[in-house]
């Protein structure tokens, strides 16, 4: 089925719920982010929700790396 | 590496320095950060992606999301350590009462502040450019200037077309308000046929932004800052006044 249409893709097409719950806001050390829960109870951190400059150069919380429970 | 990995030696029982090492040339592709002092007193928001707005957009798309950004500001607001704001805009655009509510908020705020277009800063990235004290655009970023539409929507009724009419009326004076550009300019930008395909509108970029009167300047961080240590100069002195007589605003 070919769809012809300019609505967007994700209005025809919605993603499912399971993949918006997997992403939660956590509060890490009194920084907000926004982290992927892993299986093994861990968080991948996605986002760095801060305006401080400083908070993106702390080495624990760079995008990509885990923080454990 | 000097030592070779010894074969069945569980690696979990040390997670010493080199996978720590390795750990971080994965994530950042670098082996160390560089670090910086304390409590900066200039904070950087950075609007990225999407201007996400009541409508949540799947986790692959890279929002800016209205919640988190307006809590951000009124806490700038409220920190009298933070003397300053830099805005970075990357922006495609998104939703237009989230996207003025962020304006609002940035022009509303008592600190000075200094915003910056990299990349894009298209559709309503606008009005949030030309929020801030002073705008810079780099060289190469261009910012779409569009009239306001609902995405695969087709109008049908006249009172729809009205509603969409004045909220395009206030994104206009925004940007008005807050930038050089005439209204009579930034309406014909908006509606200029043949600069985009199959659509009306203009894409400024750079130099033309500062021409037509919507950004101040080109120019990217190193102006950015430099700018903004000078306007936090100017108001504190300002709030001391010229004679030490406390100044009424």
């Amino acid at each position: 089925m070919i769809l012809y249409t300019m609505t967007p893709m994700d209005q025809i097409f919605p993603t499912d719920e399971s993949v918006y719950s997997r992403y939660m806001m956590i509060t890490y050390n009194g920084v907000q982010l926004l982290a992927e829960r892993q299986e093994n109870n861990g968080y991948r951190v996605d986002r760095i929700l801060s305006t401080d400059p400083a908070v993106y150069l702390e080495q624990s919380i760079q995008p990509g790396s885990i923080i454990r429970e | 590496m000097e030592k070779e990995p010894v074969p069945n030696e569980p690696e979990e029982q040390q997670p010493g320095k080199s996978s720590a090492l390795i750990e971080k040339i994965q994530q950042l592709g670098q082996t160390n950060v560089p670090q910086m002092s304390q409590d900066s007193k200039i904070h950087c928001l950075t609007i990225v992606g999407q201007i996400e707005g009541h409508i949540q957009l799947p986790p692959q798309n890279k929002t800016t999301k209205y919640e988190h950004v307006i809590p951000q500001i009124v806490a700038i607001e409220q920190n009298p350590n933070i003397e300053g704001l830099l805005v970075i805009l990357n922006t495609v655009g998104g939703d237009v009462e989230a996207g003025l509510a962020i304006s609002e908020m940035l022009a509303s705020l008592s600190k000075p502040t200094v915003s910056i277009v990299l990349g894009g800063g298209h559709s309503i990235g606008v009005p949030i450019a030309v929020s801030c004290d002073y705008s810079y655009i780099a060289e190469t970023a261009t910012m779409t200037i569009h009239p306001i539409r609902l995405t695969g929507l087709v109008i049908g009724v006249p009172q729809t077309f009205e509603y969409l009419d004045k909220m395009q009326e206030r994104v206009i004076n925004f940007v008005t308000r807050h930038s050089k550009v005439s209204d009579e300019k930034f309406k014909e930008l908006m509606f200029a046929k043949g600069n985009l395909t199959r659509d009306i509108g203009t894409n400024v970029i750079g130099t033309e932004a500062v021409q037509s009167g919507l950004i101040n300047e080109v120019g990217g961080v190193g102006q950015a800052m430099r700018k903004l240590n000078e306007l936090i100069e100017t108001s504190s002195s300002k709030a001391k006044g010229p004679n030490g007589e406390k100044m009424l605003q």
